[in-house]
């Protein structure tokens, strides 16, 4: 059971995040809307696991990402996306698994597999 | 593994989509304030078809989800000013009204269509095109 941070701009995927992960039996330490409020929630909450929305209105994935890691190189992300990204762009995420959305239960167990 | 009953999320998807519409209009009522000093005023516009595109898959309305990606892809590939000469003022008036109409479908339970999209998609697909050929 890991403690997860979900990061999502959508309330809507945000929720529907917190169903399905709590159905994996994983932990919901805490929510985010903006990249800004991803960071300092994971100061504070001290998440093993982030699920990342990449488009966000402040900061993206990708810088959230990178400063997450700062904090704790040990945070697993799972990289949530509407679009496939390039490959130079997931090399510099170093993102443990990446789902591309419509967000499903079974993509989502596959994520956490890969951690 | 057993899938997601999507019905449990209406009230959430119209609750957002009435604060996108608010966000898209409020990125209007900018637009005769505009300098060119100011950051894009049709970000707002990107994020929320980005979201919709998300938000509509998921909950299985795949006919907004693919208007939302088209729509999308013009506001990520247009800078405003290059929008600005192609008419994208206007033609974002029209994309909230269109996003409007729809919703208001969704409210009062009815299958909302599409349709009202379409000359809309055509417009789209034409600032895209217009677009490459200026950068070709």
């Amino acid at each position: 059971m890991a403690k997860v941070l979900i990061v999502d701009d959508s309330r809507l995927s945000v929720m529907a995040l917190q169903n399905m992960i709590m159905r994996l039996g994983h932990d919901i330490v805490g929510t985010a809307f903006t990249g800004e409020e991803a960071i300092e929630k994971a100061k504070m909450l001290k998440p093993e696991v982030v699920t990342l929305d990449f488009v966000m209105p402040d900061i993206d994935g990708r810088e959230t990402a990178k400063k997450m890691k700062m904090i704790d190189p040990r945070i697993k992300i799972i990289m949530i996306t509407n679009d496939e990204l390039p490959s130079h762009v997931k090399q510099e995420i170093r993102a443990s698994a990446y789902i591309r959305k419509p967000i499903t239960s079974a993509k989502l167990k596959q994520g956490f597999s890969q951690l | 593994m057993e899938e997601e009953d999507t019905s449990q999320y209406v009230d959430v998807l119209l609750e957002e989509f009435n604060d996108q519409l608010s966000e898209l209009r409020l990125s209007l009522n900018r637009l005769s304030n505009y300098t060119s000093n100011d950051k894009n005023p049709f970000e707002a516009f990107f994020r929320v078809t980005h979201t919709l595109k998300g938000n509509a898959a998921f909950m299985g309305i795949d006919g907004l989800a693919e208007v939302s990606k088209i729509l999308c892809e013009v506001y990520r590939e247009l800078d405003y000013q290059e929008g600005k000469e192609l008419g994208i003022d206007r033609f974002s008036k029209r994309v909230y009204l269109a996003l409007y109409f729809y919703k208001t479908a969704i409210e009062r339970g009815e299958s909302p269509s599409v349709d009202r999209f379409e000359a809309l998609l055509t417009d789209a697909k034409y600032l895209l095109n217009q677009r490459n050929r200026s950068l070709s």
